[in-house]
């Protein structure tokens, strides 16, 4: 039977007192630790984004415009007028508080405003007071309230605080996107110039140079070369990919972050190793790109005009190639951004062909405008098709659980397709608590800009309540390796683990897969793409 | 460190009035709408915090009773300071959950019946103990966090010069 309160428990619990203070009358502080650095006002230029100049969270001047309020109040109109879907959200909120304690940051920092319904009154309360009658009239008792300079900084601190995952959605009764208010909010925000420099940079990257790390082509290069080498060392196979070569069947596009930061690096060999093996045996021509450099759409956590004017480059990229369709790799946002925006955005990408695994017949229906498969899906239909030739046990000295990132889970629906290749890769696999995983995921807590590192406290909080399900599976099972298919997971989740769990590190879907591929005339492996020794290798492995 | 045996007993017997009532302060530290959930949600994936205060408390309880194993001490607080390390807490503020325990057993107790005040005083360093054990746990958390900060940094710029060639071990012969 279910443990229900007793009617005297629910009596002592009744409280007549009303609240110390309102939400509205409890200040904001902004503390270090809890937000990110200012954006660089060359960034800002770099892309055409107003009022770039040097300004600092925690001074009392925030170097704004005379007019700001006038311009935050035509955005939020223009906004209104464009977006049918905000202007519900700002109206048929009933304040049930299903969301409350869904979100990452709430659980984690224990701060009222981050419940996902209080992130979205900051805004609702502007909206009230300026676009309703009721709010006009009566003001604070409609929940209404001016913005004045304590609340946009109060919007700026919290909008900053929430990573886009949408947990708090899926429990929306109304089917609320409160991702999407923070959006908007963001966007508004950007209209005085308020951004972080972990966004700014990378979108002013990304537009110059084709990354988020501002890479250039050669070093693009160089850097993959690398990767070559060390598994021609470690396999005694030349895996050397095709650079922006015109005509090959499908286009590559990973996040910059896979080429960059490990563990994602490993991964990023991981792809590198799957491509050769199935252009020797099945003849697929894949091409990697030094313009179309990256996946991650930063210009997604600024405003759609951006998001689009990032996602347009990769399939300008497509069509110079003449590529047939896209492979896109293990990123978070990408997929939203591809999923949910593309086919209306810059879509559909109609001079692309709808994607058909040349290897194995299958068509990836839900491409159809977007023309772009996700790679777990593309490697998943390999699999069931026999078509890789795979060894389980290279990976027995990893006992594996599965995040789910946000993004391609709820995102996009991509919950079965990584299990299905951790199955055929792994013999250990120990899934987390069911409302910790698959829609119900908890966020990494650095997703949406905010993996920095100045704001350190603010990630650890964010991502306690994942942690706190690794380690259950941790103690409970041995997990020594959490897997996910997203680069920022990849950056973020290993000072998570670092700071919580210790002992569990981080791995990419296709740094498995790679472990386990068996290619033809390969080297006896003794160790896995990282030279941790296999298991029952550990002598061989030292000679 | 050992608590007489008549104190053991009533502590034995006020156990779920006295872990009730420390819990209630713990969870108050943080605003009434958080207090609420951590009360109210009760599983241990959904309310990690609330999970985290309840085992906390009732470990040291245990081992004020038990053997005051401080390693036991030591693995039983560390969630709740580890959280607390990361929360709008100061350090001060972080461990004062512990110091509050006195308070609760007094207000339990008379203590004017036991030998002369010797159990009470025994029990309190005990609890100093503990607190103290806590601020140690406090002040790792936060030298972890920088060091996570600086390796941050670090891995910004390591590896592009690694790759670059630009780094070279210096031969000290």
């Amino acid at each position: 039977m279910a443990d229900y309160p007793t009617s005297k428990e629910l009596i002592d619990n009744v409280n007549y007192k009303l609240p110390k203070k309102g939400w509205m009358d409890t200040p904001t502080t902004i503390r270090k630790g809890m937000y990110c650095y200012a954006g660089n006002p060359k960034s800002l230029e770099t892309v055409g984004f107003p009022n770039a100049r040097q300004w600092n969270p925690l001074d009392e001047d925030w170097k704004l415009p005379e007019n700001w309020q006038e311009i935050i109040h035509n955005g939020f109109k223009e906004r209104l007028e464009n977006f049918r879907s905000f202007k519900i959200f700002m109206d048929i909120c009933v304040r049930c508080g299903a969301c409350a304690d869904k979100c990452h940051f709430y659980i984690g920092t224990g701060d009222p405003k981050n419940m996902p319904v209080l992130r979205a009154e900051l805004l609702r309360s502007v909206y009230r007071n300026d676009f309703t009658t009721a709010g006009k009239i009566l003001g604070k008792l409609a929940g209404a309230r001016k913005l004045t300079l304590d609340v946009l900084k109060e919007w700026w601190y919290y909008l900053f605080q929430c990573t886009e995952c949408r947990r708090c959605s899926v429990f929306c009764p109304y089917g609320i996107d409160t991702a999407e208010i923070t959006m908007m909010g963001r966007e508004l925000l950007n209209l005085l110039g308020l951004n972080i420099d972990w966004i700014a940079t990378p979108v002013s990257n990304c537009y110059k140079t084709g990354n988020h790390l501002g890479i250039q082509p050669h070093a693009f290069k160089d850097m993959l070369d690398f990767f070559v080498e060390d598994i021609e060392e470690l396999t005694g196979i030349n895996v050397a990919p095709n650079y922006n070569k015109k005509g090959a069947d499908i286009l590559f596009i990973t996040p910059s972050g896979d080429v960059f930061a490990d563990p994602g690096t490993y991964t990023c060999m991981g792809y590198l190793m799957l491509f050769h093996y199935l252009k020797e045996k099945y003849g697929l021509d894949v091409t990697w790109s030094t313009y179309a450099s990256e996946g991650g759409n930063f210009g997604s956590f600024t405003s759609h005009e951006m998001m689009k004017r990032l996602n347009s480059k990769m399939y300008a990229e497509a069509k110079r190639l003449g590529v047939k369709w896209i492979i896109g790799g293990e990123c978070g946002h990408m997929w939203r951004v591809i999923h949910q925006y593309m086919g209306t955005m810059n879509g559909p990408a109609d001079f692309l062909e709808e994607p058909v695994s040349p290897i194995t017949g299958t068509k990836f229906e839900n491409a159809k405008s977007t023309k772009m498969v996700h790679i777990a899906e593309f490697t998943a239909d390999l699999i069931k098709h026999g078509k890789l030739d795979l060894d389980k046990s290279r990976n027995d000295h990893i006992k594996l659980t599965y995040h789910d990132s946000c993004n391609p889970s709820r995102g996009m629906g991509l919950l079965d397709e990584p299990r299905y290749v951790i199955q055929n890769v792994c013999n250990h696999f120990y899934e987390m608590p069911p409302n910790t995983i698959r829609e119900q995921t908890f966020c990494c807590g650095s997703g949406a800009g905010l993996n920095a590192g100045e704001n350190m406290e603010q990630r650890l909080a964010g991502g306690l309540p994942r942690a706190n399900a690794v380690k259950y599976v941790h103690d409970k099972f041995g997990v020594n390796m959490l897997g996910c298919v997203c680069a920022i997971d990849r950056a973020a989740l290993p000072p998570l683990m670092d700071y919580w769990v210790p002992g569990v590190g981080v791995i990419g879907l296709h740094e498995l897969v790679a472990n386990a591929l068996i290619f033809p005339g390969e080297n006896k492996r003794t160790t896995d793409l990282r030279g941790e020794p296999l298991l029952g290798m550990e002598d061989e492995a030292d000679e | 460190m050992n608590l007489s045996k008549t104190l053991k007993k009533v502590l034995q017997e006020k156990k779920d009035k006295i872990l009730s009532e420390w819990f209630e302060v713990v969870i108050h530290a943080y605003p009434d709408d958080m207090a609420y959930f951590l009360k109210r949600e009760k599983d241990a994936f959904a309310n990690p915090v609330g999970q985290n205060i309840w085992n906390t408390i009732e470990t040291i309880y245990k081992e004020l009773l038990d053997s005051f194993d401080k390693e036991k001490i030591a693995s039983g607080i560390d969630p709740l300071i580890r959280t607390r390390a990361v929360q709008n807490f100061r350090a001060s503020e972080s461990v004062k959950f512990v110091f509050s325990l006195k308070e609760i057993i007094r207000n339990n107790f008379d203590f004017k019946d036991e030998d002369g005040g010797k159990s009470l005083y025994q029990l309190e360093r005990m609890i100093d103990e503990i607190a103290l054990i806590g601020f140690d746990i406090y002040m790792n958390c936060k030298e972890k966090i920088y060091q996570l900060k600086a390796n941050h940094e670090r891995s910004q710029t390591m590896k592009l010069l690694e790759k670059a060639n630009l780094l070279c071990e210096c031969n000290n012969e």
